[in-house]
């Protein structure tokens, strides 16, 4: 797998603010990438600047290998999908799914006409053609950007929070419609998101953006699993702390009786207990005052709050963090 | 005089659309840079300069330089129409205040029909200046319909006096300016909290002491606004002095426009023009700093 | 207009009876000269008596070819200055949309607070002091430029209101689906302004078309239009011609400003 897309020292730097500060990565050829971080980390600002809706104040930006940072938007073979979709109001469907290859450098490709038949059917939309943005729903409006982005065969296809403008119920459904799609186009997918379920149920790699800097890079197992820093630990799922140790809640363990073979045994007092369907939530607080999250199997004993109880975990269940 | 707004460039990213249509913009903002700089900024800039200058023998201007026409200012004759302009805008301004305020609140009371009701006070804004000026003349004279009416009712046997005097005048720019007043008013009554309201009532105050104490002080940046955007049309009237003032009221419009007509006097005009604009410039400056750029 | 029942939602609203009486009578105020003067303009008798309905100073007014050629210059005039201030205007909006430029917002600024008289007296010096340098006369040419130029300020203003309701993504959708800055203008950020343009380009005509100080300070001799022709029978005194001519004068405005309104606010 080559590479597709490369980044180098990448930065956008506002007078009051450093929006992306030296980012590098490479992103190889059919990956889902994700670029994960919470609001303001840079992560849009990244997408708009591949995007060439923003010029950098510094750094490159390699497609395919050519320098593209000083080229127009129109003259740069990647595509947006806009967290609101930005769906032109006043054209029909199938207008706003020509829309690209109407102005496409080069004229239109002869084989335009099977793209957007193969892409109508892929993501059902043949039904649809001749209506207005406005008279659909969410679901609909999305896998249109999507059509309107995909007919151009992007080198990379920018989507920034596409599941964002839709709700919850219907948010797993698209996550797992966008998952097939991408595998079944093969285009590379550069993916915002503040959401790390997200992140970590979609991606091949991920991106971890923290105030402008990358934070962490690598697979979503390896982020989770070996965190490069508190923040990369925290931002990607509940941790316990205790003198600088993170113990994830599914690997905490609670017993009554003193378990063998753990030196990392606490004596603790259950606080609450509650049963959530897939897993039974236990708040422990330890005798050093540390509150502790322990998530055990459902078919697990329940407890009182109020008992007395050993919390502990295995040694390489923890988190290790470098110094 | 629109109220703040943020732009889209705005957020600390004021070159952000160095790639959005950058050349597009510069190229549009050519033409009204030019009729801007040609139609307004040079002709203020030739009347500023001509009010240092001589009144020529058959109108226009000549050498050399002088004051004399900034000293005429204070002439008596002068001043008093200067003085007599300011009073009857400030009066205007104040009727304007007393009647307007009280609409401004009924509409936004108004629940549903607001729009009907703001369009009934706009509707009169856009519609030729002149004819509603004359309008009042054919209600107001001697000859009008409540002279006749009056007469006929057997109130009176000479016609009262209603036009050609400064009541009229003051009753036309009223006329003319109230929708000047109750616009902005109507924008800030609307914006209100109308939750303020219900505490101050649940706190003990009687509907007028909420009034007094609460809506009245909350709507002060209206109530400012409408007022310079009374006052200032008022203070540079021209129509409706002239029409429903007659001969016996000269205020500062008329007397520039005798200027420059009758009298033949250029750069007296002119120092009276530019005076005039310096009082606008200056009550504008509040407004400017309180509400965003166009 | 009257007594609003909705006003009894909000019972703590002191004198909530007096206030849609006070309302009743300030509309009065508003509404009523124009009113009555357009029930005189179909009164049969030259005096303030009513005497039957009759629709002979219509007639009149339409066979008076002085009043007919001033309303054609003044239909010219409009024309023009609103084709101009349109375009104009709509190219500034966008452009102050993209990036704020406070030259140009003071500048119109300017334009909207300068009292018309000394508008009008400064273009008439202006245009003078031109013609000293070349050989042009004042006429409807020089009554049209001054038109544009007080107009585009409310073109800009009714525009930026509808562009700043505007996504901004649409445009860059366009841009990065392969338009050309022009492209994404033309083809996307124009036709969803349209009915904003629409009701701006109404405005501008209704300001220029009822325009008198500005006018009648740049007309020169030879070309009158119609709010001169009104304004020269209002000072000679009684005519009922004049109520016709402005009845016919407030229809006529007072229908594109219906549309405007209604093209504003789609």
């Amino acid at each position: 797998m080559g590479e597709v897309l490369e980044l180098r020292e990448l930065s956008r730097h506002y007078p009051a603010q450093r929006a992306l500060d030296e980012l590098s990565l490479n992103v190889s050829e059919g990956e889902f990438f994700s670029l994960l971080g919470p609001s303001g980390c840079g992560k849009t600002t990244t997408l708009r600047l591949v995007a060439g809706l923003e010029a950098p104040t510094s750094g490159r930006i390699l497609l395919r290998g050519e320098a593209i940072e000083h080229r127009r938007p129109h003259d740069r073979n990647v595509s947006t999908v806009f967290q609101n979709y930005a769906l032109f109001p006043h054209l029909t469907v199938r207008e706003n799914i020509e829309f690209g290859l109407r102005h496409r450098h080069g004229g239109r490709p002869v084989d335009a006409d099977k793209r957007i038949v193969e892409l109508v059917e892929m993501l059902q939309l043949g039904d649809k053609l001749d209506r207005a943005p406005e008279q659909l729903s969410g679901g609909e409006r999305q896998r249109v950007a999507l059509a309107r982005s995909l007919v151009l065969h992007p080198d990379v296809l920018l989507l920034d929070e596409p599941l964002s403008a839709l709700d919850p119920n219907l948010r797993k459904q698209v996550r797992d419609e966008l998952k097939a799609l991408q595998r079944r186009v093969g285009i590379t997918f550069l993916f915002v998101t503040h959401d790390q379920e997200e992140a970590l149920y979609l991606s091949d790699r991920i991106a971890l953006l923290n105030a402008g800097r990358l934070e962490q890079l690598g697979t979503p197992q390896e982020i989770y699993q070996h965190p490069c820093s508190r923040f990369a630990a925290s931002f990607l799922g509940r941790v316990n702390w205790l003198n600088g140790t993170g113990i994830r809640p599914e690997a905490t363990l609670l017993s009554r009786d003193q378990p063998a073979n753990s030196e990392r045994v606490y004596d603790s007092v259950v606080q609450r207990c509650v049963f959530l369907g897939n897993h039974l939530h236990v708040e422990a607080e330890l005798s050093g005052g540390e509150h502790f999250i322990a998530e055990l199997p459902c078919n697990s004993e329940g407890f009182q709050a109020g008992e007395r109880v050993h919390v502990w975990w295995r040694a390489e269940d923890e988190l290790l963090l470098p110094i | 005089m629109q109220p703040a707004v943020k732009q889209p460039g705005d957020q600390g990213a004021g070159d952000a659309s160095q790639t959005a249509n950058s050349g597009l913009r510069t190229l549009f903002l050519t033409p009204t840079a030019a009729l801007l700089l040609a139609l307004l900024g040079a002709p203020l800039a030739i009347v500023l300069a001509y009010t240092f200058r001589t009144r020529g023998t058959y109108g226009g201007v000549t050498a050399p330089w002088t004051l004399e026409n900034w000293q005429r200012l204070a002439d008596s004759l002068y001043a008093g129409i200067l003085f007599n302009s300011f009073a009857v805008a400030a009066v205007s301004t104040a009727i304007c205040l007393l009647l307007g305020f009280p609409l401004a609140l009924f509409i936004s009371r108004a629940g549903r029909r607001r729009g009907l009701y703001l369009h009934l006070v706009i509707l009169p804004f856009w519609t030729s200046f002149l004819v509603r000026t004359y309008a009042w003349m054919f209600l107001l004279r001697d000859t009008g319909l409540i002279n006749t009416v009056l007469f006929k009712l057997g109130l009176i046997s000479q016609p009262l006096p209603l036009l050609y005097n400064y009541g009229a005048v003051l009753l036309g720019l009223v006329y003319t300016y109230l929708p000047f007043m109750v616009l902005p008013v109507y924008a800030t009554l609307e914006r209100m909290d109308r939750t303020l309201l219900e505490a101050a009532a649940d706190l003990g105050a009687r509907p007028l002491q909420v009034l007094w104490r609460v809506v009245l002080p909350l709507s002060k940046p209206g109530l400012w606004a409408g007022s310079i955007l009374v006052f200032i049309p008022c203070l540079g009237a021209f129509l409706i002095p002239d029409l429903l003032g007659g001969g016996k009221t000269i205020l500062v419009g008329t007397l520039v426009q005798n200027q420059f007509t009758a009298s033949r006097d250029w750069p007296f005009g002119s120092a009276l023009s530019m005076a005039l604009m310096g009082v606008v410039l200056l009550l504008m400056l509040p407004l400017t700093r309180k509400s965003a750029s166009l | 207009m009257s007594a609003s029942p909705d006003l009894e939602q909000h019972p703590r609203i002191p004198g909530g009876r007096w206030l849609s009486t006070y309302a009743v009578l300030a509309y009065l105020f508003l509404h009523l000269p124009l009113l009555i003067l357009m029930v005189f303009s179909v009164n049969a008798s030259r005096f303030t008596v009513w005497e039957g309905f009759s629709l002979r100073w219509y007639a009149e007014a339409l066979h008076d070819q002085e009043l007919m050629e001033s309303t054609l210059n003044s239909l010219i005039v409009a024309i023009a200055a609103t084709g101009f201030a349109t375009v104009v205007g709509t190219l500034c909006a966008y452009a102050l949309w993209k990036r704020a430029s406070r030259w140009i917002a003071a500048g119109l600024a300017l334009s909207l607070v300068t009292p018309e008289i000394v508008m009008g007296i400064s273009l008439l010096a202006f245009f003078q002091w031109v013609f000293r340098h070349f050989d042009f006369r004042l006429g409807l040419h020089t009554i049209v430029l001054a038109h544009v130029m007080f107009s585009v300020v409310y073109v800009v203003t009714v525009v930026l209101a509808r562009l700043r309701t505007m996504d901004p993504s649409l445009e860059e959708a366009a841009l990065d689906l392969g338009a050309t800055d022009w492209q994404a203008f033309r083809r996307v950020t124009l036709p969803l302004l349209a009915p904003a343009i629409g009701a701006a380009a109404l405005l501008a005509f209704i300001i220029s078309f009822d325009d008198y100080v500005i006018t009648s300070m740049v007309a020169g001799v030879d070309s009158q239009t119609l709010p001169m022709a009104l304004y020269a029978m209002a000072r000679r005194g009684v005519n009922p011609v004049v109520n016709a001519i402005s009845t016919l004068v407030v229809g006529l405005v007072g229908t594109l400003i219906l549309v405007s309104e209604r093209l504003r606010a789609r």
